[in-house]
C-alpha cells in the first residue's frame, strides 16, 4: 500500500534544471517533448495522406508549429508586459475629449510632459517625419526649411534653406539620411544637410516613401508615375505609370510593402514593383482622394477625400467598414501603432479610438481626444513610434500632443531601438543591408512565398482552364454562361450510337426500331429528371386513380 | 511588431545557401603512391590508416592526417596487389595490426602494420629508411587462381578470398576451409557484413549478386542475375539488411537482402560512366561512389540523386572510395596514381570553431533545409558546374534514356490495351533470382 503513492510521485518529478535549459543547448534525448493533445485536423488524416511516411513528417511541422504558437503566447504573456494605457474616466458622464492638453500635461510625469512642445516655423510645415525608432524628426515647409532634430535631446542635427517649394520629407533607413521632394527633383540629404543625391528620374514627386526593408524609395507626383528607386544600389527598380493624372495621396502598407495611391477621380490604387499595372482599383470618394493611411497590420486602409468624408476599409473582403463626415476640409489621416485614428481637418486635430469597431449609423464616431488650433490650418501629421505623442505640423509651425495609448509600448531592439546608440547604429546597418529583402518579393498577396501553387483542374492535365468568374449568386460562370466546360473530347461512341448511326435509312429493321425507342424513353425520363430537379416541373402527388392509368413499356 | 518576417527569413536563406557554396572546397589534399592506386583499403581501428597498392606489385600504408607512409613495400606480389584487407582478431584490437594482401599471383600475404606516428614510437617520427626497408610478408597463402579481391571478417580471424570462386580461410590455416562456387567465371566483389559476421556478397562477371553464409553447408543463400554487371559492394554498417551495388550501367542500386528478387529499393542515378567503387559512410546515411566518369558523388540515403559530385582537372578514373572512420572525409583512389583527401560535405569548416560561429552555422544550415524548395535557394542548392565533359555525357545520356523511353512508350501505345504493362525501373533491375 505504501509504494504506491511513492511510485507516482516519482512519475511526477520533474527535473526542473534541465527544463529550464533550452532544447537548443541539450542533447536530443533530454529535450523537452512536445506535448500536443489537440486532435489531428482533417487535412492530416490517414484518409487525406495514404502516405505514412509524409503524414508523419506533416504531423510533426504541424506540432511544431502549435508549439512555436503558444512559445509566442507565452512570450506575448512574459515578455511584452508593458500596457500602452489610456484615460481612465471616474463615471459614465465623464467624456475623455473634454479633457485640454494642459490637463494631460499636468496628470503625466514630467519627462513625458517635456515631450508635448511646440515649434514656431516661419511659413509653417508642409510635412514632417519620424525614423522608424522615433528617436529624430525632420520636417520641411513650401519655402525650403528643411530641419532634423532629436526631440528628446532638443539637439539639431542640421536645419537648411532649399528656398524653394518642398512638399515632403522621408529618412532614409536610419537617421543618416533623408529623401526630400523638392519643386523639380528628389534630393537625399545627410544628417549634416550635405547634399548627397539628386534624383532626377523622380521629377514634380510630391509624395515620398520610404521601404525600409526592402531599402525603396518610391515617388508620386504631379507626373502621375510610381517611381522605386533602391537606395542600397542606387538602381532605379520600377517606374509605373497610373495614367490617372497627378497623385494627391500616398501611403505604404507596412505589412505587405503595397503602396498604394490616391487619384483625382477618388480612386486608390494598389502597386508593387514587380507588376506595372494596379492590383485593385478603389473607387473610394467623390473627390479627390486627400490622404491615406494603412493600420500597422496591414488590414484596413482609412481614405479621406475632398467630399470631406473619412472611409474606412477592410483589405480583406474590399469592403467599407464605416465612413463619417468631417466638418470642414481635410488635410491629413493617420493611423497610429494602436489603431488609433487622428484626422486632421481646418484648424482641428480628432483623434479616435476603437474606430475599427465602429459602424456607420448616421452619428459621427465620438472621439477620444481633440485639439483645436485657433487661427492655424493644420497640414500633416505624423505619431511618433514607441511614444504617446502625435505631431501636428500646420501653417505655423510643428506643436506635439499626448496622446495616451496611441503608441507601442514594447518595443523590440532588434527591430527598432530608441535608446541605441551610434554603434548599434552602425551594427544595425549592416544587419539592414544583410536582411534586405529584394524588391520582387513584395507582392499583393504576401502568403505566395513558400506555398504550394494549386492547379485548378488536376484531374484532366489537358482540359484548358476554365475562364470561369463569380456572378452575384456566387455562383462560377464562363463569357457563355456555363458553369462546367463541354466535353469536347472527340472519342469513340457506344456501340448502340454507331450501330444507330449507320446510314441504312431504307432498311428498317426491329432491332434499330427497338433500340430507337428505348434511347427515346431514356432521354425523356433523363429530361423528367432535370425539369424536377430545376423546379420546373413538379412532382404529382400520386393519386388512387394512378391504378387505370395505362402502364407504358 | 515583426513584419515580412517569411521574407526576410527567405532572404537570409537564399544568403546563407549562396554562402554554404562560396565555402564549398571539398579538396583537402593528395598523397602520391605511384603509378595507380588499385586497391585501397581502410584500417578500421585506427582513425586516418589507410593502405593502397599498385599495378606494379607495390603497396604501401599511409597516415592521413600527417601524409606519412607508415609502410611501403614495393615488391609484395609479381603483377597488380589487385585488392587489400586490415585484419585485427578481437584479442588485439588495438594493439595488433595487420594487412593482407591480395594479387593476381594467386597469393594472399600478410603484412606486419603496426607501425604508427603516435608518440612513443621515436618520439613520433617515422624513419624513412625504417619504412622502406625491405619487408618480408608475415604469412603467405596460395589461392586456387589470381584472386580478384579478399574482404576479411570484421570480428573472427578469417578472410575471403575470391576469384572464380570464393574461398574462405582462417589466419591459422594454409588450406582454405571453405570453397564455394556457382558456375562463376569472375569475381569482381566479395564483401563481409560488418554486422552479421557470416554473411558475404558477392558480384560476379555473369551479372550476379549472389549472397553466402559460412555457417551454411555449401555456402550459397540466394542470388541474382541483373541487366548489368556490378563492380563493387557495401554493406550499411548500421542496417544489416541494406547492400549497395556500383553498377556497370551507371547507376548504384540499393537492395534489401532479404527479398532481393523483389528488386532494388532505391536506384542511384547521376554517374555518366561505369561505377567502380561505392562505400557507406559509417553513420550509414549517406553514400560515397566513384566511377570511370572521374568524379566523386555523395548521395543521401533516402535521395536517388546525387547531393555533390567532386572533381578536379587532374583526377582520372576512380577505382576506390572509401569514407574515413568518423564520416567526415572521403578518400579516392584513382588511375592517376594518388590517393585524393575529400571533405564528406563540402563547406564544412574544419578545425576548431567557436560557439557563435557554430549557432550561425546551425542557423544557416536550418534556413537552408527550410527552404530548399523554394525559389533562389532551390537554384542555388541544385546547381553544380560540372567539367564540360560530364555535363555533355549527362546530356548525351538523357536524350538516349528520353528516347528509349519514348519508343517504349509507342510500342505499347500500338499494342492492344492491357497486353504489355510498364515495369518499373525498381523491377526492372532484377532479371531472375535463384536459389
Amino acid at each position: 500500500m505504501n509504494s504506491q503513492p511513492k511510485k507516482q510521485n516519482k512519475a511526477i518529478k520533474k527535473d526542473n534544471q534541465l527544463s529550464s535549459i533550452s532544447n537548443s543547448i541539450k542533447p536530443k534525448k533530454n529535450h523537452d517533448k512536445i506535448e500536443i493533445d489537440d486532435e489531428l485536423p482533417d487535412h492530416l488524416t490517414k484518409a487525406a495522406v495514404p502516405n505514412g511516411k509524409l503524414r508523419n513528417k506533416l504531423i510533426k511541422q504541424w506540432k511544431h508549429k502549435l508549439a512555436s504558437q503558444r512559445a509566442i503566447d507565452d512570450y506575448k504573456n512574459y515578455l511584452l508586459p508593458q500596457d500602452s494605457g489610456t484615460i481612465e474616466l471616474e463615471n459614465d458622464l465623464e467624456r475623455t475629449y473634454r479633457l485640454r492638453q494642459h490637463d494631460i500635461k499636468e496628470a503625466i510625469g514630467i519627462s513625458t510632459a517635456k515631450k508635448a512642445f511646440s515649434l514656431n516655423v516661419d511659413r509653417g510645415l508642409t510635412s514632417l517625419a519620424y525614423t522608424p525608432d522615433g528617436r529624430n524628426l525632420s520636417f520641411t515647409n513650401q519655402v525650403g526649411k528643411v530641419a532634423s532634430f532629436d526631440p528628446t535631446l532638443g539637439r539639431l542635427n542640421c536645419e537648411i534653406n532649399l528656398n524653394e517649394l518642398c512638399t515632403d520629407i522621408t529618412y532614409l533607413h536610419n537617421s543618416s539620411m533623408m529623401a526630400v521632394a523638392q519643386k523639380k527633383y528628389v534630393y537625399i540629404y545627410d544628417n549634416q544637410g550635405i547634399e548627397l543625391h539628386k534624383l532626377p528620374d523622380h521629377i514634380e514627386a510630391r509624395r515620398l516613401e520610404f521601404l525600409p526593408h526592402h531599402f525603396l524609395l518610391a515617388s508620386s507626383g504631379n507626373t502621375g508615375w510610381l517611381k522605386y528607386q533602391d537606395t542600397s544600389t542606387g538602381m532605379m527598380v520600377s517606374q509605373h505609370r497610373t495614367k490617372l493624372g497627378p497623385t494627391s495621396a500616398m501611403a505604404q502598407n507596412p505589412s505587405n510593402a503595397n503602396i498604394s495611391l490616391g487619384h483625382q477621380n477618388g480612386t486608390v490604387t494598389f502597386w508593387t514593383p514587380s507588376t506595372p499595372y494596379t492590383h485593385v482599383k478603389l473607387q473610394a470618394h467623390l473627390g479627390q482622394v486627400k490622404a491615406l493611411s494603412h493600420d500597422r497590420h496591414g488590414k484596413y486602409i482609412a481614405s479621406a477625400g475632398l467630399d470631406g468624408t473619412v472611409k474606412l476599409w477592410d483589405m480583406r473582403m474590399w469592403k467599407e467598414l464605416s465612413s463619417f463626415k468631417a466638418r470642414n476640409q481635410i488635410k491629413d489621416i493617420r493611423f497610429s501603432d494602436k489603431d488609433m485614428l487622428a484626422v486632421g481637418w481646418g484648424n482641428h486635430v480628432y483623434v479616435y479610438d476603437d474606430i475599427l469597431k465602429y459602424s456607420s449609423n448616421g452619428e459621427s464616431p465620438s472621439p477620444y481626444l481633440t485639439h483645436h488650433f485657433p487661427g492655424v490650418g493644420v497640414n500633416k501629421l505624423a505619431f511618433c513610434p514607441y511614444e504617446d505623442v502625435l505631431s501636428v505640423g500646420h501653417s505655423a509651425g510643428l506643436t506635439n500632443l499626448i496622446i495616451p495609448g496611441s503608441g507601442e509600448a514594447n518595443y523590440d531592439s532588434l527591430e527598432a531601438d530608441p535608446f541605441e546608440g551610434k554603434g548599434a547604429r552602425r551594427e544595425r546597418e549592416v544587419r539592414q543591408l544583410l536582411d534586405k529583402i529584394q524588391p520582387d518579393l513584395i507582392t499583393f498577396n504576401d502568403d505566395i512565398l513558400g506555398s504550394i501553387h494549386l492547379k485548378t483542374d488536376n484531374t484532366n492535365p489537358n482540359a484548358k482552364t476554365p475562364n470561369l468568374r463569380p456572378d452575384d449568386d456566387g455562383q462560377f460562370h464562363d463569357d457563355m454562361g456555363r458553369s462546367k466546360l463541354k466535353k469536347k473530347m472527340r472519342g469513340r461512341n457506344s456501340s448502340t450510337k454507331k450501330y444507330l448511326s449507320r446510314k441504312r435509312k431504307n432498311v428498317i429493321e426491329p432491332t434499330q426500331l427497338a433500340l430507337k425507342a428505348k434511347l427515346a424513353k431514356e432521354k425523356a425520363n433523363k429530361d423528367k429528371e432535370i425539369a424536377l430537379k430545376s423546379g420546373n416541373l413538379k412532382q404529382s402527388s400520386p393519386s388512387a386513380l394512378d391504378r387505370f392509368t395505362k402502364k407504358s413499356n | 511588431m515583426h513584419p515580412f518576417a517569411k521574407q526576410r527569413e527567405y532572404s537570409r536563406a537564399v544568403i546563407a545557401s549562396k554562402m554554404d557554396r562560396m565555402f564549398a572546397k571539398p579538396f583537402i589534399g593528395a598523397i602520391e603512391c605511384g603509378d595507380g592506386v588499385y586497391g585501397m583499403a581502410r584500417d578500421s581501428a585506427r582513425l586516418g590508416v589507410v593502405a593502397t597498392s599498385g599495378a606494379m606489385g607495390e603497396l604501401a600504408i599511409h597516415d592521413v592526417p600527417t601524409r606519412q607512409t607508415l609502410l611501403s613495400v614495393p615488391n609484395a606480389h609479381q603483377g597488380i596487389v589487385s585488392s587489400l584487407a586490415f585484419s585485427h582478431t578481437s584479442k588485439s584490437l588495438r594493439g595488433d595490426s595487420r594487412l593482407l594482401s591480395a594479387g593476381l599471383d594467386k597469393h594472399v600475404r600478410m603484412w606486419d602494420a603496426n607501425r604508427s606516428t603516435d608518440a612513443g614510437d621515436d618520439a613520433g617520427l617515422i624513419d624513412e629508411e625504417d619504412a622502406t626497408a625491405e619487408q618480408k610478408p608475415l604469412r603467405t597463402w596460395t589461392a586456387n587462381a589470381g584472386v580478384n579481391c579478399i574482404t576479411h571478417n570484421l570480428l573472427h580471424p578469417t578472410f575471403a578470398t575470391a576469384s572464380n570462386a570464393i574461398q574462405v580461410w582462417e589466419e591459422a590455416r594454409t588450406e582454405p576451409v571453405e570453397t564455394y562456387t556457382w558456375g562463376h567465371d569472375n569475381i569482381s566483389a566479395l564483401k563481409f557484413s560488418p554486422t552479421e559476421h557470416t554473411i558475404m556478397a558477392a558480384a560476379a562477371g555473369d551479372r550476379s549478386i549472389s549472397l553466402w553464409d559460412t555457417r551454411v553447408a555449401g555456402g550459397s543463400i540466394g542470388r541474382i542475375l541483373t541487366p548489368f554487371k556490378m563492380n563493387d559492394l557495401s554493406f550499411n554498417p548500421i542496417l544489416p539488411t541494406l547492400l549497395l551495388s556500383a553498377g556497370e550501367d551507371h547507376n548504384l542500386y540499393l537492395w534489401d537482402i532479404r527479398n532481393m528478387g523483389g528488386g532494388a529499393i532505391q536506384i542511384y542515378k547521376d554517374h555518366v560512366a561505369a561505377v567502380t567503387s561505392c562505400d557507406w559512410s559509417p553513420t550509414g546515411q549517406q553514400i560515397a561512389s566513384g566511377g570511370w566518369d572521374r568524379t566523386v558523388r555523395i548521395w543521401d540515403k533516402n535521395h536517388g540523386r546525387s547531393s555533390d559530385c567532386y572533381h578536379t582537372k587532374r583526377m582520372q578514373r576512380l577505382m576506390n572510395v572509401q569514407y574515413s572512420l568518423d564520416s567526415k572525409y572521403v578518400l579516392t583512389g584513382s588511375d592517376d596514381g594518388n590517393l585524393r583527401i575529400w571533405k564528406a560535405r563540402a563547406s564544412e569548416k574544419i578545425g576548431q570553431m567557436d560557439a557563435r560561429e557554430r549557432d550561425r552555422i546551425n542557423y544557416r544550415d536550418s534556413l537552408r533545409e527550410r527552404w530548399s524548395g523554394v525559389g533562389e535557394v532551390r537554384q542555388v542548392e541544385r546547381r553544380r558546374n560540372l567539367p564540360k565533359a560530364i555535363r555533355n555525357a549527362s546530356k548525351l545520356k538523357k536524350t538516349m534514356v528520353d528516347s528509349q523511353k519514348t519508343k517504349e512508350e509507342n510500342s505499347r501505345l500500338h499494342t492492344q490495351a492491357g497486353q504489355t504493362k510498364p515495369k518499373s525501373e525498381k523491377k526492372k533491375s532484377v532479371i531472375k533470382e535463384q536459389t
